[in-house]
């Protein structure tokens, strides 16, 4: 077949291709394009004229020490939160996972967080973790005997109950993954090792971890990368204080906007997309580690 | 089952989409219509601001009765944790409203070149100008009318200052740490601020400066605009007052437990009676007033009691986006904000504030009877806006929240503070 | 043996039901607080309130201008998944099957890349772009953004999924006369339907809940959506902050009472899209 015929015979094809290649290419790539120009501009909001000005915009992000906090803080966010979810979902999956009474209840509620808007779940979370008289975690903690705490007004317990709060709302759907990959774990497996007298724990140890495995790397990936766009629980819970020690990589990115400073907060996307890369990297990494292992 | 249900859920989809499509198209004409009209019947004029639909609802009646008809208003609510954002972003991309509304930033919307000039308007006359501070440039270009004038002092709660004994009022910072002392004594915590989210505190610090520092002293009458040009630090020259007014902090009337709490968690507070002041402005007088609160308000201390000032300046200012598509409407609109009927309306609906506008009327409740002579006498300053002629002075005020409450939790000294304060202005003067 | 089995069974209904008091108790407070005075709900946040009033539901309502919200969060919704579901399934489609060609690993890559960063990092261009194409403050400008953000994984699940789907069913059609356009819709698209489903759930979730897009994209407040109301009106002072609460619920409630009906599917349809990662 000749390259124009061949080509012919494919437009179909790349014309069904296309409206998402194109919405992608304009509503994705170019503005990335754009933003990354935009870095190497001395552009603010109060100086009109735009010029180029290097790696000036570089140089601001490095002697700021509160970028280091953000990133700090985008990380750990998203390492805690990603394995407390699964530290919790999947054991519960693996309750969940064989028939009983009340088991599709339970799915539904502990799912059911999820549904919520997570602005509401943090508006929600600030008052019942309020240090004020009606803050009713405080209450219940006095009534134990236990002093005050003043959760949102001290960095590390500030980020603490952040992490706690989106645990709180998201274990349930780390649990489901872990459900649809058990679905496929076949049971003769178990029953194989139960006649080789291998006890429930083993049996969790030697089949249903690595037969998680791709559960686990979908959990851990994604919930990472989702983590390091923390922004609206922050907005709505502490807004980046105390003394930006709960400050993110997107709050400080969009106070930056806020400041119009343009430029600045271009760069700071470029440094965000860098950060992200790395991360996703290492993951990827460490999980094509654990694969090859577990095939061997 | 399953298979049915998942296609039932589809075809749902698709119809809904289908209806809501149609619905959405004709709304897409209904905009592209609007942009359209432009000359003929009353053309819409957009206007945007922190203040919410129902608090403007009165000066916006005043303002379309004072258009007559020619145009109207539109007026759109973003709330103010978003205001600037939303706002840089449509300037910034040559969109926007045709009116633009800023408070402490005006001086930055100017600079950047956002604004219409309009020196020589016939609608400026009658404003004073102390009221066109934010408004003029640096050559004296004016850029934009004022709404009307805030303040803020410490509301204090009369009931409880009587239920302790305490009949005389301070006048002096040091009486007021008194005052704090009797209540504390008694068990009732004297001040009560939202640190979360809150300018409660900031005013309280700032109020004392304003009255021990910027304005007592020929040093610091010129501060702040030595410092917003960076010709002067605030490390070396703060510090010292800085340390005075943290006793609040150091006698634990000012805690670590109030950076947990909003501001609104704070007005529940004093409305309820648990806290007995705080610093705020008239902004807050419907609440207390609803709540039916025997309150009244004392204005900041330093001290001496011969010296005695207010924070407070224009609070929003009103010019005509560059880009804007309806220049005329712009115009007439701007003249009618400046009209006596409008700032008047302005002056009504934020009960406690002062005008600018010659001929506008506004009654003193009996709330601010400790603070009425204060006004009478125009002694109403603040550092931010001073800062504002040289930087985004809103972004300083935003790092001083933040910093504040590293003052408070213990996390920063006092050195600490002012430099992190320092530091941040070096990187927002504007260069040029 | 069988004593074993009862203390197991036992243990794990207690451990079950105290994971259910904590993930029910934030939600029955935020339900509760609605009926109370802030004094009352200060002084016992978790008590049953001493009546049922929903005058201030009514007031949310009205505050909120719930129909008009209601009604643009379901148009963004619908048609950005109807959308995606359009040009992905496409998109997916002939990634699979025109795999072998080099351009499409290369797209397929590039769209893939879309999963590890997030778009906020580009809003700015993302604005001039929108302001360029006339779009801004437009539902339409929001619709496409959801569309191409939400692309990469959708593309992503359906390019897998059509492994699945065998090729001879189309080849059979396709000596029957015909066309590739109307082999894919009659024939394969049909049989995307799980996979279709759960995209259709998955973004339903998330672009209902998206908060920043409309945020920065619609600026008049006839075109806001349910969570910016929620965000303007709960940012404001009130002296009874339990009045924010009725805010909150109604913000919520739509997706709560959605998720009560299809409850089995939503958690099937997360459930599937997860095994083909």
């Amino acid at each position: 077949m000749n390259r124009r015929l061949k080509l012919k015979s494919n437009l179909p094809y790349v014309l069904m291709a296309l409206p998402a290649v194109f919405l992608f290419l304009v509503f994705f790539i170019i503005p990335l394009v754009y933003t990354g120009r935009y870095s190497f501009y001395n552009w603010t909001n109060y100086s009109p004229e735009i010029s180029f000005n290097g790696l000036e915009n570089y140089k601001a992000i490095l002697d700021d020490s509160i970028v280091f906090t953000g990133i700090k803080n985008s990380l750990i966010y998203a390492f805690v939160t990603v394995l407390l979810q699964s530290v919790i979902g999947l054991p519960v999956a693996v309750l969940l996972n064989k028939k009983f009474r009340g088991r599709n209840f339970f799915r539904a509620l502990f799912f059911c967080p999820a549904v919520l808007s997570t602005l509401v779940v943090g508006y929600l979370w600030k008052y019942l973790l309020s240090a004020s008289d009606y803050g009713f975690v405080n209450q219940v903690l006095m009534g134990m005997g236990v002093e005050k705490v003043n959760f949102l007004g001290e960095g590390k317990t500030a980020l603490a109950v952040i992490i706690l709060t989106q645990v709180w709302q998201w274990f349930g759907w780390a649990m489901v993954i872990y459900l649809g990959n058990l679905q496929s774990i076949s049971g003769d497996l178990y029953e194989a090792a139960s006649i080789d007298g291998a006890g429930t724990l083993k049996q969790f140890w030697h089949i249903t971890l690595p037969g998680l495995a791709p559960a686990i790397k979908l959990n851990l990936i994604n919930g990472t990368i989702a983590g390091l766009k923390v922004f609206d629980i922050v907005l709505s819970m502490t807004g980046g204080g105390p003394v930006h020690k709960t400050d993110t990589i997107l709050t400080l990115m969009f106070s930056k906007f806020s400041e119009g400073n343009y430029g600045y907060a271009s760069a700071f996307g470029m440094v965000f997309l860098v950060v992200s890369m790395i991360v996703a990297c290492i993951m990827l990494g460490l999980f094509g580690k654990w694969e090859r292992r577990l095939g061997q | 089952m399953r298979k049915r249900a998942i296609g039932a859920l589809l075809s749902a989809t698709m119809v809904v989409t289908l209806a809501v499509g149609c619905g959405n198209g004709q709304n897409g004409t209904d905009n592209s219509d609007e942009g359209k009209k432009g000359e003929g019947k009353a053309s819409a004029v957009t206007m945007t601001g922190w203040y919410t639909e129902d608090n403007m609802a009165p000066v916006l009646e005043a303002l379309n009765k004072k258009l007559d008809g020619k145009y109207t208003v539109e007026y759109t609510y973003i709330s103010l944790d978003e205001y600037n954002n939303v706002l840089s972003t449509q300037l910034a991309a040559g969109e926007g409203p045709d009116i633009v509304t800023d408070g402490t930033g005006f001086p930055s919307r100017i600079k950047a070149g956002n604004l219409k000039e309009i020196t020589g308007a016939d609608y400026l006359e009658g404003i004073n100008d102390a009221g066109m501070a934010l408004c003029t440039s640096k050559e004296g270009a004016v850029y934009g009318i004022p709404s009307y004038g805030w303040f803020s002092g410490l509301w204090y709660n009369k009931d409880i200052f009587q239920e302790n004994g305490i009949t005389e009022l301070p006048k002096t910072f040091d009486e007021l740490v008194a005052v704090c002392d009797t209540l504390s004594e008694n068990g009732i915590q004297p001040l009560g601020f939202g640190l979360a989210d809150g300018d409660q505190g900031m005013h309280s610090l700032m109020g004392y400066l304003e009255n021990t520092f910027y304005e007592t002293s020929e040093e610091g009458k010129k501060f702040d605009e030595k410092f917003s040009y960076g010709e002067e630090k605030m490390d070396g020259t703060l510090n010292a007052y800085i340390e005075e007014w943290k006793v609040l902090i150091d006698k634990g009337y000012i805690t670590p437990e109030m950076v947990g709490i909003s501001n609104e968690q704070a007005l529940s507070d004093f409305v309820s009676g648990k806290t007995a002041m705080f610093n705020a402005g008239p902004w807050y007088y419907k609440n207390i007033k609803d709540a039916g609160l025997n309150a009244g308000m004392l204005p900041h201390m330093g001290k001496t009691a011969d010296v005695q000032y207010l924070l407070g300046g224009p609070a929003a200012s009103f010019g005509i986006n560059k880009n804007t598509k309806n220049e005329e409407g712009a115009e007439s609109v701007m003249a009618a904000l400046a009209s006596v009927e409008v700032q008047q309306a302005f002056a009504d609906a934020n009960e406690g504030s002062f005008s600018y506008k010659e001929g506008v009327k506004v009654d003193m409740p009996e709330e601010y009877e400790a603070v009425k002579p204060i006004l009478d006498a125009g002694n109403v300053a603040c550092a931010w806006e001073r800062w504002s002629v040289n930087m985004p002075a809103q972004t300083l005020v935003n790092e001083l929240y933040s910093q504040l409450q590293g003052l408070v939790t213990g996390d920063l000294t006092v050195d600490d503070f002012v430099q992190a304060l320092d530091s941040k202005a070096d990187s927002i003067r504007y260069q040029d | 043996m069988r004593r074993d089995k009862v203390i197991a069974l036992a243990a794990k209904y207690v451990f079950l039901g105290l994971l259910s008091i904590i993930v029910l108790i934030p939600i029955y407070y935020l339900v509760v607080t609605t009926f109370k005075t802030s004094i009352e709900a200060a002084v016992s946040p978790m008590g049953l309130p001493s009546r049922i009033d929903f005058s201030a539901y009514i007031d949310a309502f009205v505050k909120m201008q719930y129909p008009r919200a209601l009604k643009n969060t379901m148009i963004i919704t619908a048609c950005s998944v109807t959308g995606l579901i359009i040009v992905t399934s496409m998109c997916g489609y002939v990634l699979n099957r025109k795999a072998k060609y080099k351009a499409a690993h290369v797209v397929f890559l590039l769209i893939l890349s879309g999963m590890m960063f997030p778009y906020q990092m580009s809003i700015l261009g993302l604005y001039k772009v929108v302001q360029q194409l006339n779009m801004m403050n437009t539902l339409w400008g929001v619709i496409l953004i959801d569309i191409a953000i939400h692309l990469p994984l959708a593309t992503f699940l359906i390019k897998s999924f059509v492994s699945t789907i065998p090729i001879e069913l189309e080849e059979a059609a396709r000596i029957d006369g015909c066309g590739i356009f109307k082999t894919f819709w009659k024939i394969t698209f049909p049989l995307m339907k799980p996979t279709i489903a759960t995209v259709a759930i998955l973004d339903t979730l998330t672009i209902w809940n998206d908060f920043m897009g409309p945020l920065y994209f619609l600026q008049s407040r006839e075109n806001d959506v349910i969570l910016q109301e929620v965000y303007r009106n709960v940012g404001q002072f009130a002296t009874d902050w339990t009045s924010l609460f009725p805010m909150m619920v109604l913000g919520v409630l739509p997706l709560i009472i959605f998720y009560l009906f299809m409850q089995r599917y939503i958690i099937g349809g997360v459930m599937s899209g997860s095994v083909k990662g």
